[in-house]
């Protein structure tokens, strides 16, 4: 609109403009006014804040006190949660260094270890909210690490030949050193026993403490050196027993100062092992193998699984049945202390790496599809917040 | 000024009809020739044209478009309808055939069709003694219930369910990417892409339709004998058979041959494969195009039936076949014109300047209703048709130029939007507005001097207007009295209150999933959805590309880059409305994990460049997530849907999380996938809106001004064209259509062609109110002269345009509908808010019939 034009008019007939026309002008106004709001940006709708999904993060490792549920996964995130249906949240970590946690155990009812890739171990003792770190194998700087020799070799790396291959020809027990400590994966954790906790993972790597987790020292030897260690338990003679790749079984009657091989039951690898509360013990593994020993290791029988996928979490339920988790979101069942396993629920694409019964019929499992509660016998259902 | 003006005009229409015959013989010659040009017009689909190509986002795609295509990627699905799972030999053996099938389709990347038929997809599995991989089907398959057995059990191993087989295991997949042709050529790329639609059909046919065609030559077609079966298909063409192209490949092999359909017999025969089980989904680019091209072939279809309409309108109102017929020639002639100029000037016709002959046509009607009313008017009160002609220019040619003018701006603004498809759009529409100044005021009065009215329209035209009609108008004309102007007032402050408050939740983008170019219920959508819920994989993705250009050797070897990749992947799967990611770094770590026996606990990403050289599988280029070396690298965001909102919220999230993790030496740059091009053309569209509002409401405000030198008849014109561009807003939140390029300039449009109605009846007004009229009494005589041929204008363009909203192209349906709606809406404002206001801003003149309005 022409400002002078307006302004020429409106000094010629004021009185006319106030009086006259006001109820056009005020239209135009209220006009003018609508279409300057109808026109602004518009707000967009509101959206849900991005979180970690429980059911978009690998979850590998679960644990639980009392009500309190924790879960651990990729990229060094703790999910915390008071009840398995939800609502889950993050704990704080200190410092965050982002390597993926592969096991979670509570020691007592409010401190927690929590261990991972690099060799990474967390502590909380608020059960869960807040982690400090008390083990980290920093990795060597590629420049440095070459002109050191500390890097593996080019052909090693993680693929299943551990770089210590050497060290088996050595002689003599005594003659045997360990290879330097790399930032290898811890897979697992055990204990207390006796007062000592074991950290064990890839490449024959093992960590023992005896002040709670706030301190860690390094277990070697060369009977277990050359393979990933995947669980360790307690026979009830008290001797600890280690399962791991490639059908490894090691005994320790000292509490894990020395260790020496079981004769071999199967050559694929186990992934974890159970004492049941018959105090019968149980190896699970590759391919749906899963053997049990009534007298404490010295014999296994195996026993009879429906499926062949590869089994890697095993918990027991407060009734007393055992349940084993694996590939293709296997869940098996025994009702008969590990005797035989049947299998309630049909698979799925998704693996299957932990498993914590919560009641006779409800688990929590955890997994590359993130945590699902799952009912045995009935419908699966998600654990959404 | 005027008096110089009005010696132009007469000097003009002196000069039209004293050279009509020489006139006549030159305009005739440009018509054949532009004829002639006609016949070379291109259809184009116009994909790349929708996009904003200046975009920040858009430059990331170009840079990356050779390397991470994927977008020409086919998707054929086979849907078992019958009992059970697809482990049956009938629904294996199609799927078979179909994978063979899909090989032939000319231009396809052979050694990257996968289905479970193929030898890439292998299933691996983990053995004590280490991996086990060999091909989902046996190499000698012969359908006995064992191997029925072991093909789930081995398909159960691939990790293909959701990819390649559906997870309710109903489903199969055959998924392959087309290799561009040289593009160069379009004539070469149109015939590419006929054969690969025709195949695609062949395919759809092979399993759904019950019978089969053969066509084989009627006589002889060197190097082909009379008899030869030059193409089987599965598609009844019907009359449309001798319109139809045959690509037959000669006996000796070669390039194939063109056949014309009209030279082949048809023979039906049972189709041996049909089975009533199964279902065919085709999904990808070339479909798309396939699908969109067939809604262009409809558009003329819509054309004939507004063209119906508006002669039947036109003699209804004309009473007169030969006025009819002149008002339709002369409102083709300017879209036969510049369709002609489109080769020309090397423009094609696109799903969306195919509309524009519509608009033009409607226009032209419009305004050669009109002159051919001025022209009859004067020969019914016995003017001889060459003095009746001369009379009809002058009185129309001043107010008729500006309308069309202001039209001409109304479309030019829509050039400002940065899109080309839009920006042709404007220039197709503008350059039509301006030929109509020569075909419409030059061409139409010479043709009507020939003219000789027949006499029983003259006849009609002496009646006096109906008496209804009559009241109509004097009831009509009431607004303009101050007491009912109030009432007007209120209704459209009711009015405005409701829509503005409406309008606030008209979204930017499209709505629902599938392609927006076709409408939901169409059968790509219906694939499209198919096929989107039964398997894990979108077709809405974001791709975020990651640039990693100096580090030394492979830059998926650097833990730095993964980790960031790595990092964003978990973000990106946290952000509402995100389906799934995919990247090099998820997969590289399932490759760790796969050589650490499948344990989900190695599932990481190792710091060492040694530890991740064992996941290097996973950074094979031929997977299409990185380039050579990976110095880019993509990552994939699936998202839920492709809403205008979610668009926005998604990318968003991206660029906070590239914000807050900057690495040395990589850059995050958004974004490709439809996603990316969606967030870049609904930032375009969305920047564009007000600029576009401000420029035309500008445009308008200054040529009302220039034309009737009173601020108080430019408020007139210009509030209700406001008000009806808030109402149509209202409209499209009201109707789920959302602000994006196709529905952007149909505000433009709609105001630019609904200011004339305003123009028209003021310019009328102006001429009574200077004899000293008061302003009720001079609204009155313009509607009871001009307010039949407004109703009747708005009535045929709204008709015109409302004939797209049966396009099987859902933009242009939703074009039609919002044209049609400001067209008509518009007209409703100019007889009845304008007058209201009027009737308020010339008050002060009741009682001093003073001067002339302000000099001019």
């Amino acid at each position: 609109m022409s400002a002078t034009a307006a302004t020429a008019v409106q000094s010629r007939s004021a009185r006319a403009v106030s009086v006259g026309r006001w109820p056009a002008l005020a239209f135009t106004a209220i006009v003018a006014v609508a279409a300057t709001y109808a026109f602004s940006p518009r707000p967009s709708p509101a959206f849900a804040p991005t979180v970690v999904h429980p059911d978009g993060l690998l979850v590998t490792g679960l644990a639980r006190s009392g009500a309190r549920l924790l879960a651990v996964g990729e990229q060094g995130r703790i999910l915390v949660a008071d009840d398995a249906r939800g609502p889950w949240h993050e704990a704080k970590v200190e410092p965050q260094r982002g390597s993926t946690l592969t096991q979670v155990k509570f020691i007592d009812d409010k401190t927690a270890i929590a261990v991972g890739h690099d060799g990474w171990i967390l502590r909380s003792t608020d059960g869960g909210e807040s982690w400090k770190e008390t083990f980290f194998i920093e990795s060597p700087k590629p420049d440095a690490a070459a002109d050191a020799g500390l890097s593996p070799p080019p052909d090693a790396g993680f693929s299943a030949e551990p770089p210590g291959d050497t060290a088996g020809a050595a002689p003599a027990e005594s003659g045997w050193t360990p290879p330097p400590l790399q930032p290898d994966p811890l897979l697992g954790i055990a204990g207390p026993f006796d007062g000592r906790l074991f950290a064990y993972g890839g490449f024959g790597l093992m960590l023992s403490s005896t002040d709670g987790g706030q301190s860690w020292q390094r277990v070697s030897a060369e009977a277990i050196s050359d393979h990933h260690l995947y669980g360790i338990v307690r026979a009830a003679d008290r001797s600890l027993i280690v399962v791991g790749e490639r059908g490894l079984m090691a005994r320790s009657s000292d509490g894990g100062q020395s260790w020496s091989k079981l004769p071999p039951v199967y050559d694929g690898s186990f992934f974890g092992a159970l004492v049941l509360p018959s105090k019968a013990l149980l190896a699970y593994g590759m391919r749906g193998n899963v053997y049990r020993s009534d007298d404490d290791g010295k014999t296994w029988q195996k026993s009879t699984t429906p499926v062949s996928s590869s089994l890697f979490g095993g918990n027991v339920s407060p009734r007393g049945e055992i349940v084993l988790v694996g590939a293709g979101s296997v869940i098996l069942v025994s009702n008969d202390d590990g005797r035989s396993f049947t299998q309630p629920l049909p698979g799925n694409p998704h693996d299957l790496a932990a498993v914590l019964p919560l009641t006779s019929s409800s688990l929590l499992t955890a997994g590359d599809g993130g945590l699902q509660l799952t009912q045995i016998g009935g419908a699966a259902e998600g654990a959404q917040p | 000024m005027k008096s110089f003006m009005r010696h132009c005009v007469d000097g003009i229409s002196n000069f039209l009809l004293a050279w009509r015959h020489l006139l006549s013989v030159l305009f005739l010659a440009i018509t054949v020739f532009f004829g002639w040009s006609a016949t070379k017009v291109q259809l184009d689909p116009g994909f790349l044209k929708m996009i904003p190509i200046k975009h920040e986002y858009m430059r990331t795609m170009m840079d990356y478009m050779k390397n991470f295509s994927g977008a020409n990627t086919l998707l054929v699905n086979l849907r078992w309808k019958g009992e059970g799972d697809i482990y049956n030999a009938p629904f294996l053996d199609a799927m078979r055939k179909a994978t063979d099938d899909v090989f032939l389709i000319p231009g396809i990347d052979r050694t990257h069709v996968s289905s479970i038929f193929t030898p890439n997809t292998y299933y691996i599995e983990i053995t004590e003694d280490g991996f086990k991989g060999e091909p989902v089907v046996p190499a000698r398959f012969s359908a006995t219930p064992e191997q029925l057995d072991r093909v789930r059990h081995n398909v159960s191993l691939s990790g293909q369910i959701g990819l390649l087989v559906a997870n309710d295991f109903k489903a199969a997949l055959i998924r392959a990417d087309l290799q561009e042709v040289d593009t160069g050529d379009p004539a070469k790329a149109e015939v590419f892409y006929r054969q690969v639609m025709n195949r695609l059909g062949d395919i759809r046919g092979r399993f759904e339709s019950k019978t089969e065609y053969r066509y084989a030559l009627k006589a002889d077609l060197p190097p082909f004998k009379a008899g030869d079966v030059v193409a089987e298909g599965y598609v009844d063409y019907g009359w449309m058979l001798p319109y139809q192209t045959f690509f037959a490949v000669p006996p000796g092999g070669g390039e194939s041959v063109p056949v014309k359909g009209g030279l082949v017999k048809v023979e039906a025969v049972d189709n041996p494969d049909y089975n009533p089980d199964i279902e065919v989904n085709i999904i990808g680019f070339a479909q798309l195009l396939a699908d969109v091209i067939g809604g262009l072939v409809g558009v003329f279809v819509f054309f004939a039936l507004a063209f119906g309409i508006t002669l039947l309108l036109l003699f209804l109102y004309s009473r007169s076949v030969r006025l009819t017929l002149v008002a339709l020639v002369v409102a083709l002639l300017p879209v036969l014109w510049l369709i002609g100029i489109l080769p020309l000037i090397g423009f094609g016709i696109d799903p969306m300047s195919i509309l524009v002959p519509f608009l033009i046509f409607s226009i032209g009607v419009s305004h050669a209703v009109q002159m051919t009313n001025a022209w009859r008017n004067e020969v019914v009160a016995g003017a001889s048709s060459v003095d009746a002609s001369r009379a009809a220019f002058r009185k129309l040619f001043i107010p008729g130029a500006v309308a069309l003018l202001t039209n001409a701006l109304g479309f030019a603004v829509i050039m400002l939007i940065d899109i080309p498809i839009v920006h042709e759009l404007g220039i197709t529409a503008c350059l039509g507005v301006l030929l109509m100044i020569v075909t419409n005021k030059m061409i139409l009065p010479i043709i009507l001097s020939h003219v000789r009215l027949e006499a029983s329209s003259r006849r009609n035209s002496l009646k006096p207007p109906g008496t209804l009609q009559m009241a109509i108008w004097r009831q009509m004309a009431k607004c303009a009295e101050p007491r009912y102007a109030l009432g007007v007032f209120a209704v459209c402050l009711a009015l405005l209150a409701v829509t503005t408050q409406m309008s606030r939740s008209m979204v930017v983008g499209d709505s629902g999933t599938g392609a927006p170019e076709l409408r939901q219920d169409s059968r790509y959508n219906h694939d499209n959805r198919a096929i989107a819920s039964s398997y894990n994989i979108g077709t809405d993705v974001l791709s975020v590309i990651v640039e990693a250009k100096n580090f030394e050797g492979d830059s998926c070897l650097h833990y730095p880059v993964v980790n960031l990749i790595d990092r964003f992947e978990l973000y990106m799967r946290g952000v509402d409305g995100v389906r799934s990611v995919t990247g090099v770094a998820g997969i590289g770590k399932l490759v760790i994990s796969a050589f650490n026996e499948g344990s989900p606990r190695w599932r990481a990403l190792p710091r060492s460049e040694v530890g991740l050289s064992t996941g290097s599988r996973a950074f094979d280029p031929n997977l299409g997530l990185n380039i050579e070396g990976c110095k880019a690298i993509q990552v994939l965001v699936f998202t839920k849907d492709h809403e205008g909102a979610t668009v926005h919220h998604v990318v968003s999230e991206a660029k906070r999380f590239i914000d807050a993790n900057p690495v040395d030496g990589v850059t995050m740059r958004l974004a490709s996938g439809n996603i990316g091009v969606m967030a870049a053309t609904n930032e375009a569209v969305e920047s564009a809106e007000a600029k576009m509002l401000l420029a035309i409401f500008g445009a308008l405000a200054l040529l009302c001004l220039l034309t009737f030198r009173s601020w108080r008849a430019t408020l007139c014109v210009l509030v209700p064209l406001t008000m009806v561009s808030i109402f149509c807003n209202a409209l499209m939140a009201s109707l789920g259509i959302g602000l994006k390029v196709a529905t952007l300039p149909v505000v433009a449009l709609g105001v630019g062609v609904g200011v004339d109605y305003g123009i028209y009846l003021f310019e009328r007004i102006q001429h009574d109110l200077a004899k000293g009229l008061p302003f009720n009494e001079a609204f009155r005589e313009a509607m009871l002269q001009r307010g039949t041929a407004a109703v009747f204008t708005a009535i045929t363009m709204a008709i015109g345009v409302g004939t797209w909203t049966l396009s099987a192209l859902k933009f242009q349906a939703d074009m039609g509908l919002l044209l049609s709606f400001m067209f008509l809406v518009n007209m409703l404002g100019a007889i009845c808010l304008l007058p209201a206001l009027g009737a308020w801003l010339f008050r002060e003149r009741e009682g001093a019939p003073a001067a002339a309005p302000r000099a001019i």
